[in-house]
């Protein structure tokens, strides 16, 4: 493989700024807090948070576990659906507008008044929270990897066409690898979006997980807990988004692709 | 493969009007002879191209291949296809892209090492398409056709794209193959010295709707010198066949 080289200095470099932009807000934000006396209660320091992070590691790290499960499985849930109806609707376009109406529908009934209905259905366990994501990440998959299926090159198509190459074989040399940048593309959008699902649904009621601790800590206006569970989430997001462009670079070698 | 081609009509409906692209153009092309194919951009030289290929239905007339329609000819893989776009796939090698060929073919006479080694690749067979030059790109294509060990090789201006050196080195290597091999080329080009310098025939289209203008045979002996007169005078006798409808289709009072 060849993949597009790179300035790893520049990368390097810019990677520090990030981190040093991030340092300098901290600081700035612990600064504010001391210099005007800021109670814990309304915008606790830093610091605080951090101490709050260390001395439950614990129970931090198990919440984190949850939800982190929940979303991923979610979003595995999702894509797999997603990219599923995809090739369902390449192969069989009058389909179409049909599934389409269905999956805007399920799309675009707000999250909020689902989840507490799974809830209800599914009790407090994981299982309404994987659903509850999936039916939030399978539309931007299914979106970008039909489109990804039905844009492949017309000159590659006319191609298979004079070597008189079946259906089958036109989807696995052609149009299944011409979808997968826009498979990417979809992942990029739904992965932060699967934290999100996973959280919210949480809310509604769950035994455990991140959204169930900040929820616990709302209720009780315990901020420093409410901050933690938030930067763990912030940090997660980074994570989660940084190995899609990892993988993205990997299975997507023949595209140039950005950073981003 | 003998091309027969009877009353061959074709329009697309552009907007609701059809557009007429080629009207009742016939011709016959003997087994094994380079055609070219020139005439005004836009005058339906890809569209004669695309009806051989059965990647379009004519609306009027017959077309023979060896005595059967382009579609048993197709799925007979007896025809190959290249264009200015080689389309490769960049996800595979270049022996990758060669051996799906053969594959999707059925045709392994040579591997695909032997093939990239007729068109120069050799050394290239584990590199990706978009690590290659373009010159490099077309030779992968033609690579393609040679594994297909069809009898029909359509050929859309597939070096247009190519700087003047690489295009002369490239059409010399693929008269090499094709005396080699002999298959029936047709070759569309809007270069009326490299048509001069390619083709047993040379077919002058005439502007949209097309219909043959001139079917001019270049009766040069191999390999040609484009410094004789002789091949200069090929090379205007065909300018002249083009320019006159040009000149025809003029406004009144310009000349």
């Amino acid at each position: 493989m060849h993949p597009p080289t790179q300035d790893s200095s520049a990368q390097a470099q810019s990677n520090w700024l990030a981190l040093l932009i991030i340092g300098a807000a901290l600081l700035a934000w612990e600064g504010l807090v001391r210099w005007r006396q800021i109670p814990v209660y309304i915008l606790p320091a830093p610091s605080r948070i951090g101490q709050t992070l260390v001395e439950n590691g614990g129970l931090y790290a198990q919440a984190t576990a949850v939800t982190l499960g929940e979303a991923l499985l979610g979003l595995i849930l999702g894509t797999v659906t997603g990219a599923g109806l995809a090739v369902l609707l390449s192969l069989w376009p009058r389909l179409e507008r049909g599934v389409m109406t269905l999956a805007i529908l399920a799309k675009s009934t707000p999250l909020v008044a689902i989840a507490p209905l799974l809830t209800i259905w599914l009790g407090f366990g994981v299982l309404p929270k994987i659903i509850i994501t999936a039916l939030l990440t399978f539309f931007p998959v299914l979106v970008n990897v039909l489109a990804g299926l039905q844009r492949a090159d017309p000159a590659m198509l006319d191609l298979f066409h004079t070597w008189h190459s079946s259906r089958r074989q036109i989807f696995r040399h052609v149009r299944a690898p011409s979808a997968l940048p826009y498979l990417f593309t979809a992942l990029k959008i739904a992965g932060p979006l699967a934290l999100i699902a996973a959280v919210v649904a949480e809310w509604t009621g769950a035994s455990g997980g991140l959204g169930r601790t900040m929820w616990l800590a709302y209720t009780n206006l315990n901020l420093p807990y409410l901050f933690a569970a938030i930067f763990i989430l912030a940090f997660a997001g980074v994570v989660l988004y940084g190995a899609i462009v990892w993988l993205e670079k990997r299975a997507v070698f023949w595209q140039p692709t950005s950073n981003l | 493969m003998n091309v027969t081609i009877r009353h061959l009509s074709h329009q697309f409906a552009a907007g609701g009007q059809p557009l007429p692209v080629l009207e009742a153009v016939d011709l016959r092309i003997a087994s094994g002879e380079f055609v070219a194919v020139v005439g005004p951009s836009g005058c339906g030289k890809s569209t004669l191209l695309r009806l051989l290929a059965h990647l379009l239905t004519p609306t009027d007339g017959t077309i023979e291949l060896d005595g059967a329609d382009p579609a048993t000819a197709v799925s007979q893989k007896r025809i190959a296809w290249m264009a200015q776009n080689p389309a490769l796939l960049p996800w595979y090698t270049t022996r990758e892209n060669v051996a799906l060929v053969q594959r999707i073919n059925g045709a392994n006479h040579h591997t695909p090492e032997a093939l990239l080694d007729m068109v120069g690749l050799g050394d290239f067979a584990d590199a990706y398409p978009f690590t290659l030059s373009g010159g490099m790109q077309q030779r992968l294509a033609l690579a393609r056709v040679l594994a297909q060990q069809a009898s029909l090789w359509l050929m859309d201006e597939p070096f247009a794209a190519l700087d003047e050196l690489t295009r002369e080195r490239l059409t010399g290597e693929l008269l090499a193959l094709w005396r080699r091999q002999r298959p029936t080329v047709l070759w569309v080009t809007h270069h009326i010295v490299e048509a001069v310098r390619l083709a047993d025939r040379v077919l002058v289209l005439s502007p949209r709707p097309a219909a043959v203008l001139a079917d001019v045979a270049i009766p040069l002996p191999r390999p040609r010198d484009e410094t004789t007169a002789v091949f200069q005078a090929q090379v205007r006798d065909i300018r002249a066949h083009i320019r006159q409808p040009t000149a025809l289709a003029l406004p009144k009072g310009l000349t």
